[in-house]
């Protein structure tokens, strides 16, 4: 069977989502855009103090009748090698975005991000395995504040052929997202076909939104863009301090998005994501890798699931500063819980989202080949079972010499190359290394390898004349 | 012409069935079966051990390579004149007295046998004059001691003593482990040497009879 972690049972599930359906048609949520308050309003909503939309149940229904359900959904890779499905349920790891620091991997010293690192982490997270959807890791904070959401998505384009995720900033934002991929796939019409992209859309709890955000979703949905919806309460400061509000509250912002989504596209497809968190009560900075943390993504995950929908999770993020103990536990618990419900994880990043170090790329992504391979249904058949071969091998013999162990133990047995599973002899042949070491040896040499640019130096030209357009206006626009 | 290099191929690859039917056909060929030998399966198995050794072969596969060796050198014997037919070193390998940990010891001799070695696997609960008996008996090169208790490992340094004392000490290499044994035990009880898991163990072995 397949192994399922649920802290929600079936009836606690409708119990939340009809909870989530009277918020919406009682206190009803905030979007304060133009085209989305037309959009609810011809579609019968009542909209109150200017911008409040108050949404009925019936409406909510047709909407997730038209989103597609998880075996229609697809987040394509420029290269179709790399499409991600949600078929079948492997969990993988996305990049988190717009961390602002590095763990330099040659001083070993936190600095600010650059656009060189940014292409570097590109290209890593481009060659690893379990990475199923790339995106810009850090923001270069050398680029002005106002267009650096733009010349992130050039650098990631130029730099994998993975699906891309990341912020995008209004209409124009994601227009200008889609010129990129369309020079880099080669037509406007081929990208559209298969979108590589897709952008972020966040709520502001409770029950509120910004308008930028708004007007990207709507040109997302348009387009048939996935958007990676998220709505993240802070318990007891942009939400009820309990597990079950929270998971009611943010579901319903999700709620009142997708239905918005189906308004203007019917079959928009839209990631159910959620960076529901706590917060240190003595300090108020939030925490994305506590227990409760854990618990919110897979309440949130159920939720998701419950509508047939891909789950996206920020759940390989850790609060410690560095690759250390803390870092482990945390990416273990997080990771693992969120496993059984998600699809996609987010991760890479330390503390909370601020700082990524090159090594952590190669410890995450064995993490995960670890969850994954821990996460496997389990198999109870005629070869699994080998009663012919425990009969043959009988009383005080051994199975290591046997055909059925050679042809099976490579996909039973887990082999990892950065964990250490020696004893301390082998260990100390080694050289004695810690996690931080082996992993940062491993990202330094594939740092080494050179590469092929994956453009055309034409293409990369059009890429950044559309971030040169944008920087311009925005600098008019002052 | 026979492809030595196809036949070690195919050893490297496991394919039991294909290195078979490789060394048959060779043979009706008229190949000698000493080129057989050292050319295809001697060579091929030197690779496996390299591989082993870089972590790019994996203990159940370097098994099933030497299997595959195995069933071949079978149909070979007969035809094999002294010379090649010699075989590879006489090793002894048992658990200690008071000592009943029997696994490890035989991963141990089966990573021995795979790497072309005659393995006497006397079984656990050895006492030290069994092991001196069966030296002279089985005219043994290499004595492999193993303990899985730090209560048994005294027995290790009695069976050393004892070897010194009946005077084979200078015919036999003495290799000892288990998981509480180290190097520096190895040491203090005059062993040769230590190997500190089964994937190892044949190496080191190999390196004492040199």
């Amino acid at each position: 069977m397949k192994p399922q972690v649920q802290f929600l049972s079936t009836e606690e599930i409708q119990s939340i989502h009809e909870s989530s359906l009277n918020i919406l048609s009682q206190t009803g949520m905030r979007f304060p855009a133009k085209e989305a308050l037309e959009i609810f309003e011809n579609a019968g909503a009542r909209i109150v103090d200017k911008d409040v939309v108050k949404i009925d149940a019936t409406l909510v229904a047709e909407a997730l009748k038209t989103v597609p359900k998880r075996k229609d959904v697809v987040l394509y890779g420029r290269d179709p090698k790399h499409d991600k499905n949600f078929v079948d349920h492997l969990p993988s790891l996305a990049c988190m975005t717009m961390a602002t620091s590095v763990m330099d991997p040659f001083t070993l010293e936190k600095r600010s991000a650059t656009d060189d690192d940014l292409a570097k982490l590109t290209r890593l997270a481009d060659q690893m395995e379990c990475v199923a959807v790339n995106g810009g890791l850090v923001t270069p904070q050398e680029v002005p504040g106002a267009t650096n959401d733009w010349s992130t998505w050039a650098t990631c384009m130029k730099n994998t052929t993975k699906h891309i995720t990341g912020g995008v900033y209004g209409y124009r934002g994601v227009l200008d997202a889609i010129e990129m991929g369309a020079l880099a796939c080669g037509s406007k019409e081929k990208f559209l076909e298969r979108p590589f992209i897709s952008g972020w859309v966040l709520t502001i709890p409770p029950l509120d939104m910004d308008t930028a955000s708004l007007e990207a979703m709507i040109e997302m949905n348009r387009n048939k863009i996935p958007i990676m919806l998220s709505s993240g309460p802070i318990l007891g400061t942009t939400s009820p301090v309990t597990i079950a509000g929270t998971v009611a509250q943010a579901h319903a912002e999700i709620l009142a998005c997708i239905t918005l989504s189906q308004l203007v596209n019917p079959g928009a497809p839209v990631v159910y994501t959620s960076f529901a968190r706590g917060m240190n009560m003595k300090t108020s900075n939030i925490s994305m890798a506590g227990p409760e943390f854990a618990v919110l993504k897979v309440c949130m995950g159920q939720m998701g699931l419950s509508l047939d929908m891909p789950i996206r999770m920020p759940s390989m993020l850790r609060d410690s500063k560095v690759l250390d103990a803390q870092a482990g536990f945390e990416t273990g618990m997080v990771g693992t819980l969120s496993s059984f419900v998600s699809d996609i994880m987010d991760s890479m990043q330390l503390d909370t989202d601020m700082v990524v170090d090159y090594a952590d790329l190669v410890f995450c992504n064995e993490s995960m080949a670890s969850i994954r391979h821990a996460l496997r249904d389990l198999d109870v058949n005629e070869s699994t079972l080998a009663l012919d071969v425990i009969d043959e091998i009988g009383p005080a013999g051994n199975f290591l010499g046997h055909k059925h162990t050679f042809k099976n133990f490579r996909k039973e047995l887990l082999h990892s190359d950065v964990f250490d599973h020696n004893n301390w002899e082998r260990w100390e042949q080694n050289g004695s290394k810690d996690i931080h070491e082996i992993a940062l040896e491993k990202v330094r040499l594939l740092m080494e390898k050179e590469h092929e640019p994956l453009l055309s130096k034409e293409v990369e030209a059009g890429i950044d004349a559309i971030v040169d357009a944008a920087t311009r206006d925005m600098a008019e626009k002052k | 012409m026979t492809d030595f290099n196809a036949m070690t191929e195919a050893l490297v690859e496991c394919d039991e069935d294909k290195l078979f039917e490789m060394v048959n056909a060779a043979l009706a060929d008229n190949v000698p079966a000493g080129d057989v030998l050292n050319q295809g399966l001697i060579s091929g198995m030197d690779i496996v051990g390299e591989k082993m050794e870089n972590g790019d072969m994996f203990i159940p596969e370097v098994l099933m390579a030497a299997q595959a060796m195995g069933r071949c050198v079978e149909i070979l014997k007969p035809l094999l004149g002294e010379e090649d037919a010699g075989g590879g070193a006489n090793v002894l390998i048992g658990t200690v007295k008071g000592d009943l940990h029997d696994i490890g010891k035989n991963l141990v001799a089966m990573m021995l046998e795979s790497a072309g070695m005659n393995v006497h696997n006397i079984g656990v609960d050895i006492a030290p004059e069994e092991f001196i008996a069966q030296i002279k008996e089985k005219n043994a090169q290499i004595v492999c001691l193993s303990a899985l208790l730090t209560t048994t490992m005294p027995m290790m340094k009695q069976t050393v003593e004892a070897i010194v004392e009946s005077g084979l000490r200078d015919q036999v290499k003495i290799l000892v482990g288990g998981a509480p044994v180290n190097q520096a035990f190895a040491d203090e009880i005059g062993a040769d040497g230590f190997a500190p898991d089964a994937g190892s163990a044949s190496k080191i072995a190999k390196a004492l009879l040199n």
